[in-house]
């Protein structure tokens, strides 16, 4: 250990190491705060949404202004079975709302009647055991193997469960309609696993019954804003009258040719209905919802980049001078007899001890700046793994910054110590 | 001072390398900063320059103590027809009017080439005297009209050009909904930024209203309203006439603080006498008048990411001063040898320190030059985010001088240790050791 050398040169030459703390310590604490609010939103941009394989399914959103029921349901048959006879595409199928396609329409859901009126006297579900707000996500037959969800209990929707009586319409005294929900959902609301929430029933506000026939791994509302009931989301066998509805399109390749034929083939059958997208791969979708957190996160890398870079470049301008500084002592301590290695080691180590310093100033720093952002706007709190990631960073920084330094001062001759 | 000036772009021509460092190294945090102080700026307008200052929004809470809200926006912030009437009946001499976003489909006619869904407002007549909206052709509609929901339509400059291209609009059938609207007034472009008006469903900085409907007229005609709709109570959700729906926004103008007391305690009494009735459950303590200023300040508009990377940018600039600061050390002491030189040559110690500080100034203004580039760049990229407020950022001359300031500024700072550090070598001492 040099640690005695090293403190008693540090404290008689200050400004140098005191202005190479001072720089780490400033970066530490800039990428102390950058790190955890980065971390966080690319966890949040790569989000399950239970959809499989998100690039090879493709929507368009359309609204028709056909009224009639029957005729509505016969020309969104009719465009379905086109759909499917376009080369390369493997399945359709029709949802009224998509997974970070924003439009949702919730329900306030509970297991049981008792759970149903205690949240009436109460009037409102939050904090009522057995009772949730819970996405809907109308859907057409073969829309579970379309969107790719993992069904992991029960059984998908057969074609006697499919009517055209809308959740919204329907009653106490209508037949129970069957769901297939979420596992999470059937966590919350039943506390019970895939293979017990079968056969469960629901009830609605309006009295309607729902009963459970299957349940999906996992399945994203479409505006997910609240983490917390980003999974409250359940499957109905039916579709709204009207309104705007996305038809799916599961294909083996994504070219404007398949995107071409998709619009044509959505308009031959309904040439009044109203196109309110492009057609869109679910990739596209979710780049879309989270344009604005890609934006910040692309921002939030470049400053990390730039901050490393120039406290690289500051710190290894630095030390180079600091051993251009003595290299008449490193003479000596060469013609003493130290080795080569000896001088490396001491410079690392010199180096490592200002880094120490640097950290626990910028750590300090970091954490005063962190309250004080805190106090005025939302961010994210930095955790063991941000605290390392920056630490870490910073220390390799420092440590390939002072190499230069480190291979100038190996080199000094030790027959500089006899020149005067 | 000249002979400084010559000196310090003497040494800066002899040995650029660590100079143009340093410069770069302000510049990149100086470019930050601005970039940031535009963007600010451009998310702080002023919405009706004029006439925001004297703009009022009164809030009172019907709703229920036991109502509480799921995912969506607060209900309470719009208010509900009953309310809205009440409040216009009260002050018929103020300008005043309610109003909520709307959106119609809008078919192939006239120039339109694409049918799509349009976004526009329902209100009462009020609003274009409010906002001192400016007309090109024709009026408002009356309270009679708007009484008798009649099918009128004030629509925009833009919109009235692409349907009706150079012909006279004023008196023409609009097709909205498939149902023709009479046109009776065009107005001039009017794009307050934020759209303060509209609820927390808008995208403040980029939707516009192509039209504006009389409020019964829209009820009437089952026009779409894309505010947030909440209702409680008994199947009262639907109606949007229903005293148990919150939906409409309401503004006002008072121009005295005489007016804004009145205004207040009218509220307050409304609010009271509701209660009594039975029909409000909150105090009437919970009504308030919020000015524009403040409901900027309380809804809107900064958006929290912003606000972080002005912090960053901030954050940024120190780290760059604190890496000048160590460039400049690293080169003012190469200079040792020399300045005790001028030092031993009868140049004082002021002087000494002077011809530093003058370097760095010079560094400096390099660096608010590159800065504003960076600055410029910086601006571009962000006017590429997808935000609905980015192409509302520029950059103007002042802040091209702001970045030069700050550039100077900031070299001066950084040099400021160094030079003193530098300037106080004794002159004997330093002949002595370097040879």
């Amino acid at each position: 250990m040099n640690f005695h050398a090293i403190f008693s040169t540090l404290r008689r030459q200050k400004v140098v190491p005191l202005l190479m703390a001072v720089q780490v310590a400033v970066t530490a604490a800039v990428v102390f705060n950058v790190m955890p609010n980065l971390l966080s939103r690319v966890d949040r941009l790569s989000i399950d949404s239970g959809v499989s394989d998100e690039a090879t399914l493709f929507s368009i959103k359309v609204a028709s202004q056909v009224k009639d029921a029957e005729q509505l349901s016969a020309i969104r048959k009719a465009t379905l079975e086109r759909l499917t006879q376009i080369p390369l595409v493997t399945g359709s199928s029709l949802v009224d709302s998509i997974p970070f396609g924003m439009d949702q329409s919730s329900y306030g859901l509970c297991s049981s009647r008792e759970a149903l009126e205690h949240a009436m006297a109460l009037r409102r579900l939050q904090g009522v055991d057995g009772c949730e707000h819970v996405t809907f996500v109308k859907s057409a037959p073969h829309a579970v193997q379309t969107l790719g969800l993992k069904l992991v209990g029960g059984r998908d929707f057969s074609s006697g469960d499919f009517s055209s009586t809308d959740v919204e319409n329907s009653n106490a005294s209508g037949s129970a309609i069957p769901v297939i929900i979420s596992t999470h959902l059937a966590r919350v609301l039943f506390n019970a696993d895939a293979s017990t929430a079968v056969g469960k029933t629901l009830i609605m506000g309006s009295g309607t019954n729902l009963f459970v026939v299957g349940i999906v791994e996992s399945l994203i509302a479409p505006n997910p804003r609240n983490p917390e009931e980003a999974y409250n989301t359940l499957l109905t066998p039916n579709l709204p009258g009207d309104g705007s509805i996305n038809y799916l399109a599961r294909a083996r390749s994504d070219s404007a040719d398949l995107r071409n034929e998709v619009v044509k083939r959505v308009l031959d059958g309904d040439s009044k209905a109203i196109l309110l997208n492009d057609v869109r791969s679910f990739k596209d979708v979710r780049g879309k919802f989270f344009a604005s957190e890609i934006a910040m996160s692309k921002i939030l890398v470049a400053s990390l980049v730039s901050v490393l870079l120039i406290s690289f470049l500051t710190i290894a301008a630095l030390s180079v001078f600091w051993v251009d500084r003595h290299r008449r002592i490193i003479g000596i301590r060469r013609a003493l007899g130290a080795t080569k290695t000896d001088i490396s080691l001491y410079s690392i180590e010199e180096s490592l001890w200002i880094t120490v310093i640097g950290l626990a100033l910028g750590g300090a720093l970091g954490w005063a700046g962190y309250v004080a952002l805190k106090n005025n706007i939302e961010v994210a709190a930095p955790g063991i793994l941000t605290d390392v990631v920056t630490f870490v960073a910073t220390i390799l920084v420092v440590q390939a910054a002072t190499m230069f330094a480190v291979r100038r001062a190996v080199s000094v001759p030790p027959a500089i110590a006899a020149r005067s | 001072m000249n002979y400084l000036v010559r000196l310090g772009i003497n040494k800066l021509i002899r040995n650029p390398i660590v100079s143009i460092a340093v410069a770069f190294a302000l510049s990149i945090g100086v470019g930050a900063c601005v970039t940031m102080l535009q963007v600010t700026k451009a998310l702080h307008q002023d919405p009706i320059p004029g006439v925001s200052e004297f703009l009022y929004t009164p809030h009172i809470d019907p709703l229920p103590i036991e109502f509480t809200q799921g995912d969506g926006p607060d209900p309470s912030k719009n208010l509900t027809w009953v309310d809205t009437q009440a409040l216009l009946r009260a002050r018929p001499d103020l300008e005043q009017a309610a109003m909520a976003g709307a959106s119609v489909y809008l078919d192939r006619q006239g120039g339109v080439q694409r049918p799509r869904f349009v976004d526009g407002r329902l209100a009462t007549p009020g609003i274009f005297n409010l906002f001192k909206v400016k007309f090109l052709r024709g009026r408002g509609w009356t309270r009679e009209e708007e009484a008798a929901s009649a099918r009128v339509v004030v629509i925009s400059k833009s919109l009235a050009q692409e349907v009706f291209g150079n012909e006279e609009a004023l008196g023409k059938s609009l097709s909205l909904d498939g149902k023709g609207f009479t046109v009776v007034g065009v107005i001039d472009a009017f794009h307050p930024h934020p759209l303060f008006y509209a609820d927390a469903s808008a995208k403040k900085y980029s939707d516009e209203d192509s039209y504006y409907l009389p409020l019964e007229t829209g009820l009437e005609n089952e026009v779409q309203v894309t505010s947030n709709v909440t209702g409680w109570g008994e199947k009262q959700g639907d109606d949007l006439k229903s005293p148990g729906a919150t939906w409409l926004q309401f503004w006002v103008r008072l121009t005295s603080e005489k007016d804004i007391e009145a205004y207040r305690s009218l509220l307050w009494n409304y609010a009271q006498q509701q209660k009594e009735m039975g029909r409000f459950e909150r105090s009437a303590d919970s009504s308030k008048l919020i000015s524009l200023s403040d409901w900027m300040r309380l809804e809107l508009l900064v958006p929290r990411d912003i606000k972080f990377l002005v912090a960053l940018a901030f954050g940024f600039l120190v780290a760059c001063i604190v890496s000048a600061t160590a460039l400049l050390t690293t080169e003012f002491f190469r200079y040792e040898y020399e300045l005790s030189i001028r030092r031993a040559l009868g140049a004082t110690r002021r002087s000494v320190f002077g011809q530093l500080l003058v370097q760095a100034g010079i560094i400096g203004v390099s660096g608010g030059v590159i800065g504003s580039f960076l600055a410029w760049a910086g601006i571009a990229l962000f006017r590429a985010r997808p935000d609905d407020y980015a192409q509302l950022i520029q950059l103007d001359w002042k802040a091209i001088i702001f970045a030069a300031l700050a550039g100077i500024l900031s070299a001066l700072l950084s040099a400021l240790l160094p030079a003193y550090i530098v300037g106080k070598t004794e002159p004997a001492r330093m002949i002595k050791v370097s040879q």
